[in-house]
């Protein structure tokens, strides 16, 4: 039987809605400063009108629905699902308000592509917009890339015990130290740290290879931000190639696998802990797929000879196989050029990549590499059961931070969630095809929408289907978050309707 | 008399064939085509024609200049010389310089790293650029004031509610 939620679950969530709308509109001051000290007078006006929004309703829902009560579980998941389509809304106002995008739908595709760090763009001619503007679709990625409730927890609540509910709803089972709160804040100095010494890194790597010092910093900041939060936004319509730079393309490599990493193996190097990359289950998985698919993709590449050099050959396919898993979507080709040019052996390396994504508790998508590993062990553990006399008590365990045994509990969740995945993968490319195109066009796109990745193979532009765009956007939303907070919100909707 | 009227129409019909060659030759090719069709181009001359965008990125034997044609933009890579020619750069703030570049074409350019490129031989500037003036758009600044108007009342409404 299904229980109706009550008025007071409803004004529980859109308190804490209210919080989170204004947290997130707060953060539009950064870009609307930058507008006023550039002097650009349109786009400062954009970033007013959505703060100005944000504020306003955000506080009528905070004066509305009044409570110092708790969230439950049911409440926490919901509003994890209901604030990231409300921060989609919010965040496409002043990227519509621009001109850049053809429709509102357009700007709210953006904004969800940048807040779930995916990466597709149905922006036009992006070479002539603000600094403003592109330095709010790169910080929407970085306030995705952590969390957009993580934003909130944070800065704006505290001692919060349904903070926690919030937490994992943002698809961050893993808590890296025992307090949630703290554990953001972890977050946030890593990230910080890391955006100091990134955006440093690139803007000299730029300054060298010819940018003007001003232009470097902001393309240096920019690229950081969309890097090691995996998303793979860039200031520029060519991406990665507009800078034409081996030492450039050096450092978001390296950016884009820091992002790919586990926030908790983050900690243990911080808290010098150094031997634990080597032990690492995620790790060591990772290392083994990238030279699988890598060999993938190179036999593939080679056998059609575009790339007729190794070192070039080694260049393209290396670093558009890192962006596919780590989710990031950066490119140094073009996107018909993955249609045009690249052989099957290697698009296929190029999706499988895509679809298994990085570490848990990263910034990154996909099914993640943990999962893979529990499936495998599962996998591998039930063949042993079978070749094993039968009153052998067989335990797994494998190395994550500590050693930990594999539990039927952990086998059944990952396998659900994998499941889940290819089930978004196959509902993009079937709705891809729907709409007219070829099976490996509309399978890649939707790979790299459900990701969270962000390479494209050109179906993504302003012209695709409304229902493909709508599709795209219910991917990334449902694949950044994980589906249990998606799932539990289209629960309360439908116990609403149908509940007692 | 034969061989001087056989003389005449293979010259007529060379002089034909190079000159027509030398207009298609002439005519800009899309950054679309280029892009879907690689292939064709490849280690051939080109003619490509846009808009100057980003900056003109200056190294030690050449420069990167970035070339949208309204479609896509290419990457040019040109003598500092010709570099110096342009003076505007596509931005928010300004109309990038127009340029004509004739070139070769690489469909995967092996001197820079597999980029699909074009190495400029001439450059000519077909319109220059300037720079935007930016008017203040009134229906913006309306709503502004309005939402201002609101979240004032919203604030008074709150502040008179906890007291």
């Amino acid at each position: 039987m299904l229980l109706k939620p009550q008025i007071k679950d409803l004004k529980i969530v859109t308190y804490y809605l209210g919080k989170i709308v204004i947290g997130l509109g707060l953060t539009l001051a950064l870009p609307l400063a930058v507008a006023l000290v550039n002097q650009e007078i349109n786009p400062a006006m954009d970033f007013g009108i959505g703060l100005l929004t944000s504020l306003i309703i955000g506080l009528i829902l905070i004066i509305l629905c009044k409570t110092t009560e708790d969230l439950n579980w049911m409440q926490g998941m919901s509003l994890v699902g209901l604030s990231w389509l409300v921060a989609m809304f919010l965040g496409a106002i002043p990227l519509f308000l621009s001109g850049h995008w053809k429709c509102y739908l357009d700007a709210c595709f953006d904004a969800m592509s940048g807040f779930a760090t995916t990466g597709l763009i149905l922006v036009q001619d992006l070479d002539h917009l603000s600094l403003s503007h592109n330095l709010w679709r790169h910080l929407m990625m970085f306030i995705g890339g952590q969390g957009i409730v993580i934003v909130a927890l944070s800065f704006f609540v505290r001692g919060l015990s349904g903070a926690f509910k919030m937490y994992a709803g943002e698809a961050r089972e893993e808590r890296v130290l025992p307090n949630v709160v703290n554990t953001a804040r972890f977050i946030w100095l890593v990230s910080i740290v890391y955006l100091i010494l990134g955006s440093t890194t690139l803007a000299c790597v730029a300054q060298a290879e010819g940018m003007p010092r001003g232009t470097s910093f902001f393309h240096g900041l920019c690229i950081f931000m969309a890097a090691f939060d995996t998303g793979g936004f860039a200031p520029q319509s060519q991406n990665i190639l507009y800078y034409h730079s081996l030492p450039f393309e050096i450092v978001t490599i390296t950016l884009m696998l820091l992002g790919a990493i586990n926030f908790k193996l983050h900690y243990s190097l911080w808290t010098g802990n150094k031997k634990e990359i080597f032990k690492n289950i995620e790790i060591i998985t990772l290392f083994i797929s990238i030279m699988v698919l890598f060999s993938l993709t190179a036999i593939g590449l080679n056998k059609v000879g575009i790339y007729p050099k190794p070192a070039v050959l080694f260049r393209k396919g290396f670093y558009q196989l890192i962006s596919a898993h780590t989710g990031t979507g950066y490119m140094t080709i073009y996107a018909k050029q993955f249609i045009r040019q690249w052989p099957a052996f290697a698009f296929m390396g190029v999706i499988f990549a895509m679809g298994l994504g990085g570490s848990t508790c990263s910034t990154t998508g996909g099914i993640k590499l943990l999962r893979l590993d529990v499936f495998l062990k599962a996998l591998s553990g039930e063949i042993k059961r079978i070749m094993l006399p039968e009153s052998t008590v067989l335990t797994q365990k494998f190395h994550h931070i500590q050693e930990i045994v594999l539990e039927d509990k952990q086998i059944r969740v990952s396998l659900l969630i994998f499941l889940m995945y290819l089930g978004l993968y196959i509902l993009g490319t079937i709705i891809g095809c729907l709409c007219g195109y070829p099976l490996p066009e509309a399978l890649f796109e939707s790979v790299s929408a459900g990701a969270n990745v962000g390479l494209s193979c050109g179906i993504t532009n302003p012209s695709m289907p409304v229902l493909l765009k709508i599709t795209y956007i219910f991917q990334m939303w449902v694949g950044r978050l994980e589906f249990i907070s998606i799932f539990t919100l289209f629960g309360v909707l439908i116990a609403a309707v149908k509940g007692k | 008399m034969i061989s001087l009227s056989r003389y005449l129409i293979i010259s007529l019909f060379s002089y034909c064939v190079i000159f027509s060659f030398g207009i298609a030759q002439a005519e800009p090719i899309s950054s679309a085509e280029l892009i879907q069709n690689p292939q064709w181009y490849d280690k051939k001359e080109v003619v490509y024609e846009g808009e100057v965008i980003g900056e003109v990125m200056r190294r030690k034997d050449g420069a990167w200049v970035n070339i949208n044609d309204g479609e896509n933009s290419i990457g040019i890579w040109m003598p500092l010389e010709l570099a110096k020619e342009i003076t505007y750069k596509g931005s928010y703030k300004a109309k990038g310089d127009i340029l004509q570049i004739e070139g070769t074409f690489n469909r995967a350019c092996l001197q820079h790293g597999g980029d699909l490129d074009i190495h400029a031989t001439s450059l000519r500037k077909i319109k220059s650029g300037w720079q935007r003036q930016e008017r203040v758009i009134l229906g913006k600044r309306n709503l502004l004031v309005v939402l201002s108007v609101i979240l004032c009342l919203i604030l008074i409404l709150r502040i008179s509610i906890i007291r």
